[in-house]
């Protein structure tokens, strides 16, 4: 927390209140699973716990342990092939029958999010569900911000091309993914 | 086709199926990193306790010794006061200021002055020659040479700045008189 442009300490209690709920949202957003969103964010929280001395002195805690939660998330999914477990299987979104995109669609969007590398997922999430710059994602995933756009680039492609390619009645849009449109 | 705005509401509606709370150390890997984090901190403040009676040693030690000095000072101040007076020096007979004393003045007794350096040297010397304990009269010059037994003298000061020595006395506080300084 940052208050006179002086960072103030928080207890490690406030900040669980504070940010548990952003944290869990993002995580789940990030791994498409709401019961390993759970688990990675209450990782992140104990190692949180165990920096905290350091961690709560920060400007900025929750930026923190977002960044904690993304490499977690990436060094999980390396260990233990997460992207191999469909999101599908997790707890189904509420339906919104009005909205311009079908269900099937979004099912299959979500099909495809889960198959993305874990860090073109973690850039496109970053980027559509924190609206963070290429300088900040770029900061969280530890590269340039030319591979951040790169990485989005690559992300929104493959979730574009996906999405039309099995139907007949999709073209698909040569702009997003070029290779493909070559083909 | 799907826009990146339809993204973003797509996002957002996983999210929406995110669990409210997450249950504090619920993976084992968290619980393992916790408890080494509180044996880690119960081995600080162990530590910490460990170092604390050195630091309480030492504010005892430079406290006591402030508060000794002090207390010095002021002992000094209250229980002790200079010998203003080197004319004489009063021996007493016993413990008692209005009891029987000798008065051992040089304008007294001109042919056996007294050491007014040592005012227990001289009352040992009247001890010593039999004129005290007090008998009401002066000694005989033969009893001069008397070896009579003398008691433990302690010198204080009475209120007109003169030495008082007394027999058997353990402190001049117990008289309620200041020692010489």
């Amino acid at each position: 927390m940052v208050e006179d442009g002086v960072a103030v300490p928080v207890s490690f209690e406030d900040f669980v209140v504070d940010a548990q709920g952003r944290l869990l949202r993002f995580a789940t957003v990030l791994c498409g699973d709401p019961h390993r969103a759970e688990d990675l964010v209450s990782s992140v929280l104990g190692r949180c716990f165990v920096r905290w001395e350091r961690i709560g002195g920060m400007d900025s805690p929750h930026a923190y342990a977002r960044r904690m939660v993304v490499n977690e998330f990436v060094s999980s999914t390396r260990r233990r092939s997460w992207k191999d477990q469909p999101l599908t299987d997790a707890t189904p979104l509420p339906s919104h029958p009005d909205h311009a995109v079908s269900v099937s669609e979004r099912e299959a969007l979500r099909a495809r999010l889960a198959g993305l590398p874990q860090r073109q997922r973690a850039a496109v999430v970053l980027r559509y569900f924190e609206d963070l710059p290429d300088q900040a994602i770029a900061e969280i995933l530890d590269c340039r911000t030319a591979t951040v756009r790169s990485l989005i680039h690559r992300g929104l492609a493959a979730l574009r091309v996906e999405f039309d390619d099995p139907g007949p009645a999709h073209s698909t849009p040569p702009a997003v993914h070029p290779q493909r449109s070559a083909l | 086709v799907i826009t990146e705005s339809d993204l973003r509401e797509i996002l957002g509606e996983l999210a929406g199926a995110a669990p409210s709370t997450c249950s504090f150390a619920s993976s084992p890997r968290t619980r393992v990193s916790m408890r080494h984090s509180l044996r880690r901190g119960s081995r600080r403040v162990r530590a910490e306790f460990r170092r604390r009676p050195a630091r309480a040693s030492i504010v005892a030690v430079v406290t006591a010794g402030l508060l000794g000095t002090g207390a010095v000072a002021a002992y000094s101040a209250i229980y002790q006061r200079p010998v203003t007076d080197t004319t004489a020096v009063r021996c007493f007979a016993s413990i008692d200021i209005h009891g029987d004393y000798v008065s051992y003045s040089s304008v007294d007794n001109p042919g056996d002055t007294p050491d007014m350096t040592d005012p227990i040297g001289s009352c040992a010397h009247l001890w010593r020659i039999g004129m005290l304990p007090f008998s009401g009269s002066h000694p005989s010059v033969t009893r001069h040479n008397a070896d009579d037994p003398v008691p433990p003298l302690t010198e204080c000061v009475i209120d007109t700045g003169v030495a008082g020595v007394f027999p058997n006395l353990a402190s001049c506080s117990a008289i309620d008189l200041p020692s010489p300084h």
